[in-house]
């Protein structure tokens, strides 16, 4: 019997407020779903979603490590593979996409070979040559 | 096979992969210092927070199947997470043709 409280559902609200704050950073810098390739931003994203509950599988098949008891649903995806974990990984992926963007804004913009005007700063999405056309 | 076994199989997939697509996709010395920043930030990143999940009891270990070098409470081994991570995502985002177009397709290859 799963007992439903409030702190069930800490964790998986801290994860999909963490997703939702990938998305605003996301948008405004439009670096993924929001870049001009959305479609390819999601294929990444499930691509890598999957290769690391692969990794989760394994390791949880041969019983590194299994899952603990507090702060979370109960819902498991397979055994011992919590719902949590799918969101987790999102995020992690998510995340992991958005940062190397920034950073690959700001390391180009260090460098004293580019040639485009100053931006204001890694935030601001790059012009999108489609929109100015427009 | 160790959860170690398991980490160092996974990080040289991902290592393969991102060396294979920065040959094909031609990204040079600045994705890849993009790349070691990200992984240096999600390294932190994840002592910090897998310790803070450990603590909260998301999840329990074998300790016979760990190494038992911890850095924090992170065992060493889920270090792997946050270096796969940023060996593998960009480089298929790049491979998916788009990663490379925004900020490096204007510069010319070193």
């Amino acid at each position: 019997m799963i007992a439903l409280h409030w702190t069930s559902f800490v964790y998986l609200a801290l994860l999909l407020g963490a997703l939702a704050s990938m998305a605003l950073v996301d948008r405004r810098a439009r670096l993924l779903l929001w870049s001009a390739h959305p479609g390819r931003g999601a294929a990444v994203l499930a691509v890598g979603t999957l290769v690391f509950l692969g990794w989760d599988l394994v390791a949880i098949a041969a019983g590194f490590y299994s899952r603990g008891g507090a702060a979370m649903t109960g819902v498991e995806l397979a055994p011992h593979l919590p719902l949590e974990e799918l969101f987790f990984i999102m995020f992690l992926c998510y995340f992991t996409l958005v940062l190397h963007g920034l950073l690959r804004r700001a390391v180009a913009r260090r460098s004293p070979a580019r040639r485009r005007p100053a931006r204001r700063g890694v935030l601001h999405a790059v012009p999108d040559p489609v929109r100015e056309v427009r | 096979m160790t959860y170690a076994g398991l980490a160092v199989v996974v990080v040289a997939g991902a290592l393969v992969v991102a060396l294979v697509v920065a040959r094909v996709r031609r990204l040079g010395a600045r994705w890849w210092a993009a790349t070691a920043l990200a992984a240096v930030v999600l390294v932190a990143l994840t002592v910090v927070f897998d310790s803070l999940m450990i603590a909260a009891d998301l999840f329990r270990y074998d300790d016979a199947a760990l190494l038992g070098v911890r850095v924090w409470l992170t065992p060493v081994e889920d270090l792997a997470w946050p270096v796969v991570a940023a060996l593998l995502l960009p480089a298929l985002w790049a491979l998916a043709g788009a990663g490379d177009g925004d900020d490096e397709r204007a510069e010319v290859d070193a």
